[in-house]
């Protein structure tokens, strides 16, 4: 079979060089023409008909690095969308704890005398103050984890 | 019979992790294995099947290790994850659903007319 490896390995090498987005996959279609052009040369037929049959089941290299890219471009596309529910989940836990924080600041400052006024505030601040934080370290901890993930 | 290019496209999914779930396996066997198991009428092409299962690892449904052919290549085998199994469960229930749809509507026959 060192013939055929030395067809498979040169046709590797014009596949890469012109479509170099294969280069990460070349190993399996090798292994995937070897397999096929086994299995001609077990059926009867010489290495080189072999080999060209095994390539005209292959197709279109052209086609075929088209469909390896689009289905790049769909990973990244459905990674990026799970990337943005992530952290809209904590942007949306930041946001309700501000709010209410908006909405008791505001009550307190409306309808309270001045010296509850303060203490309603004090406790306010301490209650969802550490919630919001809690919220940010959250989506900056998960957009971190993102980033390192497309790294 | 010849099973048609777009639900050839929408069943690919699901058997690709269907076989993965009886064993581990790579590209040519799973083309081999499909068309066995069809009797011929379904032909998976190469240029469908290795983008698929590339989209498939990106997603985390399955996972690729290493190992080598009897021919001394390197030959990349594909082992399906827990999220695939969990999908390849999902898949097979709104197969069920559709399956299960198309015998009801094609059984209930009211002789209705509107020509």
């Amino acid at each position: 079979m060192r013939d055929m490896d030395q067809l498979i390995d040169d046709w590797c090498t014009r596949a890469v060089a012109s479509h170099p987005e294969l280069e990460a996959h070349i190993d399996e279609l090798a292994d995937h023409l070897g397999c096929v052009a086994a299995k001609y040369t077990a059926s009867g037929f010489d290495r080189s008909e072999s080999f060209s049959r095994a390539l005209e089941e292959l197709g279109d290299v052209d086609q075929l690095a088209n469909q390896f890219r689009s289905a790049a471009r769909q990973s990244q596309l459905a990674r990026n969308v799970r990337c943005l529910a992530r952290t809209r989940r904590a942007e949306l836990a930041v946001s309700v704890a501000w709010i209410v924080m908006s909405l008791g600041w505001a009550a307190a400052m409306i309808g309270i005398e001045d010296s509850l006024n303060w203490m309603l505030a004090g406790w306010i601040l301490t209650t969802f103050g550490p919630l919001s934080a809690i919220g940010i370290w959250l989506a900056r901890r998960e957009e971190d984890a993102n980033n390192v993930a497309d790294a | 019979m010849r099973v048609p290019k777009d639900l050839m496209a929408a069943s690919a999914t699901p058997l690709v992790l269907s076989l993965l779930h009886r064993e581990d396996s790579y590209g040519y066997e799973l083309i081999r294995n499909i068309r066995t198991l069809s009797n011929g009428e379904l032909e998976w092409q190469e240029g469908m099947l290795y983008p698929l299962l590339h989209r498939l690892e990106q997603n985390g449904m399955i996972e690729s290790y290493e190992g080598t052919a009897d021919n001394g290549r390197k030959r990349k085998y594909y082992r399906l994850l827990p999220k695939g199994l969990k999908d390849l469960a999902e898949q097979r229930r709104s197969f069920e659903r559709i399956s299960g749809l198309l015998d009801q509507v094609t059984t209930f026959n009211p002789g209705v007319s509107h020509a």
